[in-house]
Formats: C-alpha cells, structure tokens, sequence
C-alpha cells in the first residue's frame, strides 16, 4: 500500500488535514502529519522522520508526500538527498487538501506511489463551482 | 583553507548571524514570515556547537555542518544550506587542509546545489542574487593574481553592496513571491544572511 505523508509548516494544520482524510477514506490508508510547532516551520529531518515512521508499517511500501508551501517541497526534496529515502518517497506538487483527498482516495483503491501522486497533483484543476 | 579555518568560519557565521538576527527578522517580516533570524541563528548555533567538538577533515566536518542545517525548523533557508553543504563536501578532501582550486570547487557545488534545490535563477530575489555574481566575482579576482584574502576581502564587500541590491527586484521564487509586485522596495533576507557568510569567510581567512 502507499502512505501518504503531509508536510505543513504548522504540524496542527498537517494532523487536522489527516484528520479530515482519515475520514473519507475510513483510515484505510496510513497517512503521517509533520510539521512545525513552536517554532513552526519544515525541515528535511522531520520528512526523514515522519517518512520512516510509515516505512515502518508493514504494509507500506511506498511514500506519496504533500507539501503545504513551497519550502515544504524543498525540505521534502533535500530529505531525499540524504539517500534512504531515494526511490521510495514520491513528492506530489499538488493543492494540500484537495491533493491530499485525492491522494488518499486513489491509495485507498490499491493505487502505487506514481498514481496516488498524479492523482493528487491532477487535484490542482479542480474547481470549487 | 584548514579544518581549523573551517571550524572557526562557522563560529563566526553563527556570531554573525546572531548579532544581526534581529535586523534578518525585520527584513523577512516585510516580504515573509520575520523569521528568518531566528531559525539561522538556531541553526548555526548547533552547526558551532558541533564544530567547537569536531576534529574531523574538512569533507567530514562539512558533511556534519549539512546534516545539523537540514535538521533546522523554519523555510526553505536550513535544507538550502544543508543541501549546499552536503554537495560542497564532495569537493572537499578527507584531510585537514585544501588549496583554493578545491575551497572555490566547493563553493561554487554548494551554490549549484542551492540553485537545483530552489530552482531559483538569477533577479528572482533570492540568496542567489548575492551568491552567483560573488562567486564571478571572487573568480577574477584571483585570477587577476588577487592573494586568496584579499580577494575574498573585496567580494565580501561586494556581497554586502548585492543583498542591499535586491531591494527594486520583485520576487519569483519564495515566501515573499506571493506578494508579487509588493516586494518591490524590501531587501531580501535571505541575501543579506549570504552576505554575513562572505564576510564571515573573509574575517576568518584575514585571521591567520
Ligand atoms: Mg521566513
């Protein structure tokens, strides 16, 4: 199954956009929050964290992440430089709730990291009303 | 450059930084979220804790330096430098001391990394306003015969007039792109912070 990793600058922002997923897809799908908290803020330490964290779980196999601005991106991007995580966390630049919705539903059909990442990432096109 | 020298640049970085950490804050707090200072100043504060302890080579103690900075709570600023860092350290050797061809290899890795990383270019308003044209910078001065400090003196001086010169530049990239055409007028904290390094970098070269 893939995890699906939700990195925000304020960690209460991250848990309530889990919160919000968890129930869509009935916690069916392992779904980590980071962030930061006094001070809040992003670093690629808490993405190693939070990715092994759901690499630990048996049935994970794989890591889509979603960043809340763009230096989430980077510290998911610099996470992946340190090496263990190479060729299994997916970074999906994608809308942080619509994506991470989108993410979760396409993860809880039995989607790998590239579908649950487009899935998310396609999440940016769609409209409100 | 000796592992010694590159201890002590972090250490005075860090003083740097810590001196100016409220002025950095002012600064992003225009175009960003104030705390900019702050989150280097802690950063770098376990960067010279570390330092102080280490006796490592250079590639070592540089991969260290990289590794405390990723670990830095804030924007994008930690896991820039950390990545510069650890991609610097590739052209360092596992020894206590290296010649100015592999010191300038060094940085100039460290600045392709945090060009990659950000993929920010140059005028987008960000710490590479300052870190590219001192690089250029540095690089004719020595090759026009310049001795390492004093060279490294100049540009420093040059990297200070470039932060001051990202005031007209709107940004592209960061924070402060979200503002758009309102941060027109504010220097970017990002480049005066590259700035503290430069200067850093020469205060400590200027030492021995
Ligand atoms: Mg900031």
């Amino acid at each position: 199954m893939t995890g699906v990793l939700l990195v925000s600058h304020s960690l209460r922002l991250a848990e309530g956009a889990k919160e919000l997923v968890d129930e869509l897809a009935h916690g069916a799908v392992p779904v980590a929050p980071v962030g930061g908290e006094d001070p809040l803020g992003v670093s690629a330490e808490m993405v190693l964290e939070g990715a092994r964290a759901l690499l630990a779980q048996d049935q994970v196999q794989a890591v889509v992440a979603l960043g809340d601005l763009g230096s989430a991106i980077i510290a998911l991007e610099a996470a992946i430089d340190l090496g263990e995580l190479a060729g299994v966390l997916w970074i999906a630049d994608a809308p942080f709730v619509e994506g991470a919705v989108a993410a979760v539903m396409a993860a809880a059909s039995g989607g790998g990291p590239q579908a649950v990442a487009e899935a998310a990432e396609e999440a940016a096109g769609l409209k409100k009303r | 450059m000796t592992s010694t020298q590159f201890r002590a640049l972090w250490l005075e970085f860090h003083e740097r930084v810590r001196v100016e950490r409220d002025q950095l804050n002012r600064l992003d707090a225009a175009i960003g979220d104030a705390d900019h200072g702050t989150n280097l100043d802690r950063g770098l504060q376990k960067v010279a804790a570390c330092a102080a302890d280490t006796t490592d080579h250079l590639a070592a103690t540089c991969r260290q330096v990289g590794t405390v900075l990723l670990s830095t709570v804030g924007g994008a600023s930690g896991a820039l430098w950390g990545s510069a860092l650890l991609r610097a350290a590739g052209a360092l050797p596992d020894s206590d001391t290296c010649d100015t061809a592999a010191a300038l290899a060094a940085l100039g890795q460290g600045v392709s990394a945090i060009q990659a990383r950000g993929h920010a270019e140059l005028g987008d308003k960000t710490m590479l306003d300052v870190w590219l044209p001192s690089l250029e910078d540095l690089d004719r001065r020595l090759s026009a015969g310049a001795a390492c400090g004093e060279a490294v003196a100049a540009t420093a001086g040059r990297a200070a007039v470039l932060a001051q010169d990202t005031a007209p530049l709107q940004a592209r990239r960061g924070r402060a792109a979200y503002l758009g055409p309102r941060s027109v007028g504010h220097v970017d904290p990002g480049s005066v912070s590259t700035a503290l390094f430069w200067q850093a970098l020469a205060t400590v070269l200027a030492r021995s």
